[in-house]
């Protein structure tokens, strides 16, 4: 009842500031067409930095020639140039300095190789039993299926059904509701986004590896890509806005569904842990450019709250350069126990971009004091990827009888139900690989 | 032909030229099989529709698809014949072989054993040939046969759609500028295009709430929540009677050396995991034990979709024609009786009416006209919301009669003792939120707020 009221009351204040936006309209007409980058030519291009964004390059995924833009930047300064040179010239030099990753956090340029573990909520759960796992417990009680679906639905696809399906939604809304209540806007967001956008987000998609699932490009005109979180499409929302100061820091939430080509043969990402297709709540920031950290911490406050209260154990981990993508200046995973599997395995993580993406995509904020247009800072988290959560969940409340207890914040999203147990009204069916019976009698005539 | 139709129809603003290759992913014929993974035969019972010529008539007429019936029953008749011929030809080879064997083993003369040989190689040669042609024309004929679509339900109007209930009368107010308009004003929405709109504020928490109203409704009714898949593969899209080839009627993605498991045919589309052939994924080549039926199924998720067919040609469209719609889908698999089927038919329309009714906007239930049914649809029952600023109906979401035909194409089926029968479909996307919203927005133009359209307390509170 409490949350209630306390929603009630912030989205009063939500309908409030857009009434209030409604009457001042706060964001100028947005073309759709993704900008020339802007980048820090002072920092990149400049002989005393030279050497650290080096290191850096090899610290992190060694993606990026800092020795080419140097030679370009050089290059262009030739006042003899014809204009055709110039051109093909700059265009080289900003495919170059694109690919320069986001500074590193000098804290966390501090540690080795391996991820500093920065907080430990909970124990261990213990089990007077043998914890079962995810893949087992959903077999057992039918909550799930994944086999037999590989020609028909695509590999890798999964199909939650009854109370699994319920506990889905169930998440989606504790999540929801919860940012709600800490001055979260929620967006309803796009799928299918132009690739050029998701490149600004720092993400490669003409690679072979790629990660990403695209339309046909010989069937629908343009490059379309599946986005794997609603971080680029709220990135993409806020692209050639100039917001107002008294705007930030900016909260956005977005549900959507989440599509990854990524495959994995690791036997620890078995089962649903690593899928194609999944629902996902994320958040995402913006702040002026000295305020990132602290929304940073906001953020991961958050997601650990959020999830030790559904009584889960978590231990948050600051990652290593190493393991921070193009944009990411700094990021926390925060991995959850996975009692049947023995393992942490990654929850959410939560990174905080400074003015990587804001750059590629002309977010810009004016200023308190006045003076000319700023680059906003954005960060993103994810506030709820649910095939883990349900699997930590499942894991973690499993009971000795193999029913699942719902944690308490759950329950009154699932009809006040206290356990899940064996979906009955589920039947088993028969997968038949041959024909047709009358039709083999047929062709045997 | 029917390509160019669609091409003039439904104007492709994502659309380079559609290259039609007349491949059946549903179908595959002996010389493909060796390459390609068959991954199911479809049954078919074409026979039993040929011999009602006159009624597979009407029905292609009345839905006016451009099929000519008569050229399909000849060809097939062709194809007939010839599969007697090469099943002649086959029993003269074993004959010959049987002799050959006999002779030999007997007096053997060899004299005689040579002139069989040479027999058996004639032959075998000319089956050779018969049975390439026989494939060849197995492709051709078995597209032809799959196109052809499902029969007419009696209830289904000939001419016009007919009004089955109607609750509230919006067509009499006047016309509003488009809901983009009013949803811009109102910051609840922002609309670049068909496949990239946002909603905000209280219009994305209207999403959420609406598809959980839906959902939990039906759930009292004795449906069960699934949470599908959202990709589909070609095999499915076109045993659901869809055109698996033509880049408007589903997103077709680009094979990469992950996705693609088997040769070109099979490929990946984007349907959305509340859709009608992600349901079928889950159910083909399944046999539900007759215990469970009937089995009442409903999903919420995204549904994807390249081009809308409006009720209206307009070329504006807005939310009413958007490729990304967060809806409700239900999916029914009822035994082989035919009152069975409609009962069920019955009950969901009269409890989706109920729910509507408790929304509170005007609409109205109509059973569709043959020309804008589906292929797989028998009897389509519509519930439609007035556009003050088309001035025409718009379809919210609707409940279809599938009967057996999506059931025979992907063999979904039921046991009875030992029998094997066919399972009867009632399928419908219950509510696609965009739709609804561009309606409810159009009724409250005057609305200084999204908070201040009246929804009744009911749906608040499962809202906020």
């Amino acid at each position: 009842m409490k949350t209630l009221s306390i929603t009630f009351k912030t989205l009063c204040y939500v309908k409030n500031t857009y009434q209030y936006n409604a009457l001042k309209p706060l964001f100028t007409v947005v073309p759709r067409n993704v900008p020339e980058p802007e980048l820090d030519i002072d920092y990149l291009c400049n002989l005393k930095y030279k050497l650290e964004i080096e290191e850096n390059i090899k610290r992190r995924k060694g993606v990026g020639n800092i020795n080419r833009v140097f030679e370009l930047h050089r290059k262009l300064q030739n006042d003899t140039l014809s204009e055709e040179n110039r051109m093909d010239l700059m265009k080289e030099f900003k495919e170059a300095a694109k690919q320069i990753p986001n500074k590193t956090c000098p804290l966390v340029a501090l540690y080795d190789d391996s991820p500093k573990v920065v907080k430990v909520i909970g124990n261990k759960t213990k089990f007077d039993f043998q914890p079962k796992e995810f893949s087992d417990i959903a077999k057992m009680l039918h909550l799930m299926r994944t086999d037999n679906l590989s020609n028909m639905s695509g590999h890798k696809s999964y199909y939650f059904m009854g109370e699994l399906a319920e506990m889905e939604q169930a998440l989606v809304w504790f999540t929801v509701k919860k940012l709600l209540a800490s001055n979260f806007q929620l967006i309803s967001v796009p799928d299918i986004l132009p690739c050029q956008i998701i490149e600004s987000c720092g993400l490669t998609v003409k690679e072979d590896r790629t990660q990403v699932y695209m339309l046909d490009d010989h069937l629908y005109e343009g490059d379309h890509c599946l986005s794997g979180t609603a971080e680029m499409a709220l990135a993409g929302y806020l692209m050639n806005r100039e917001l107002c100061v008294t705007e930030l820091p900016l909260r956005l939430a977005a549900v959507s569904r989440c599509y990854r080509a990524e495959t994995s043969r690791m036997s620890e990402e078995r089962g649903i842990y690593r899928v194609h297709q999944f629902t996902k709540v994320e958040m995402f920031g913006v702040t002026e450019h000295d305020s990132s950290a602290a929304l940073l911490e906001e953020f991961r406050e958050l997601q650990e709250e959020t999830f030790s209260s559904l009584g889960l154990h978590l231990q948050t981990l600051d990652m290593p350069p190493h393991e921070l993508g193009a944009p990411a200046f700094r990021k926390y995973d925060i991995e959850a126990w996975m009692p049947g599997r023995q393992m942490f395995g990654e929850v959410s993580s939560c990174s905080d971009c400074t003015d990587y993406q804001s750059r590629r995509l002309n977010i810009k904020y004016q200023p308190r004091d006045g003076g000319s247009s700023l680059h906003a800072h954005t960060l993103n988290g994810t506030a709820c990827a649910v095939p883990r959560m349900l699997i930590s969940l499942l894991e973690t409340h499993q009971q000795a009888d193999g029913i699942v207890a719902i944690p308490e914040p759950l329950q009154p999203y699932m009809k006040g139900k206290v356990v899940i147990g064996f979906q009955d009204n589920i039947p088993e069916m028969k997968f038949v690989k041959s024909k047709h019976k009358k039709d083999i009698h047929r062709d045997q005539d | 032909m029917a390509v160019l139709m669609k091409l003039v129809r439904f104007p492709l603003r994502h659309c380079r030229a559609c290259v039609r290759s007349f491949a059946s992913a549903l179908y595959v014929t002996g010389d493909e099989a060796k390459g390609m993974f068959s991954v199911i035969t479809p049954h078919i019972d074409v026979e039993d529709k040929f011999k009602e010529m006159s009624a597979l008539r009407r029905n292609v007429e009345l839905r006016q698809m451009q099929v000519d019936v008569d050229k399909v029953k000849s060809i097939w008749d062709v194809l007939k014949s010839m599969e007697a011929d090469r099943n002649t030809l086959e029993n003269k080879r074993v004959d010959i072989a049987k002799k050959i064997k006999e002779i030999k083993s007997s007096y053997n003369d060899i004299k005689e054993v040579e002139k069989l040989k040479l027999h058996g190689k004639l032959i075998r040669e000319d089956l050779k040939m018969t049975v390439k042609a026989v494939w060849e024309l197995e492709k051709k004929v078995m597209t032809l046969v799959l196109s052809l679509p499902n029969n007419l339900h009696p209830d289904t109007p000939s001419e016009d759609a007919k009004i089955v209930s109607q609750f509230g009368n919006a067509s009499i107010m006047k016309q509003t500028e488009s809901h983009v308009r009013i949803g811009e004003k109102l910051d609840v929405l922002d609309y670049f295009s068909s496949m990239c709109y946002y909603l905000k504020g209280d219009a994305a928490l209207f999403e959420l709430g609406i598809l959980d109203y839906f959902t939990g409704k039906l759930c009292n009714h004795d449906f069960v929540k699934f949470c599908n898949s959202d990709f589909g593969r070609s095999v499915v899209v076109e045993g659901c009677g869809l055109d698996h080839e033509d880049p408007s009627v589903t997103y077709i993605l680009k094979d990469t050396d992950d996705i693609l498991h088997t040769k070109d045919v099979n490929r990946l589309h984007l349907v959305g995991g509340a859709s009608l052939p992600s349901f079928c994924s889950f159910h083909a080549k399944r046999i539900i034990p007759i215990t469970a039926l009937p089995l009442r199924l409903v999903a919420m998720g995204r549904q994807y979709k390249p081009n809308i067919q409006s009720l209206e040609e307009t070329d504006f469209e807005g939310l009413f024609g958007v490729s990304q719609a967060s809806s409700v889908e239900l999916f029914i698999s009822t035994a082989d009786n035919l009152s069975n089927m409609m009962n069920e038919f019955d009950k969901t329309v009269a409890a989706v009416t109920n729910i509507y009714k408790e929304l509170g906007f005007p609409f109205r239930v109509v059973y569709m006209p043959a020309k804008s049914l589906r292929s797989y649809e028998s009897l389509r029952a519509s519930f439609q919301m007035y556009s003050l600023y088309l001035q025409s109906y718009i379809e919210i979401g609707h409940v279809s009669v599938c009967d057996d035909y999506i059931s025979k194409r992907l063999l979904i089926r039921y046991e009875l003792e030992a029998d094997q029968k066919f399972t009867r479909i009632v399928s419908g996307t219950v509510v696609s939120v965009p739709r609804l919203l561009g309606c409810v927005l159009e009724l409250h133009n005057e609305a200084k707020s999204f908070g201040s359209i009246p929804i009744p307390q009911t749906v608040r509170q499962q809202l906020f």
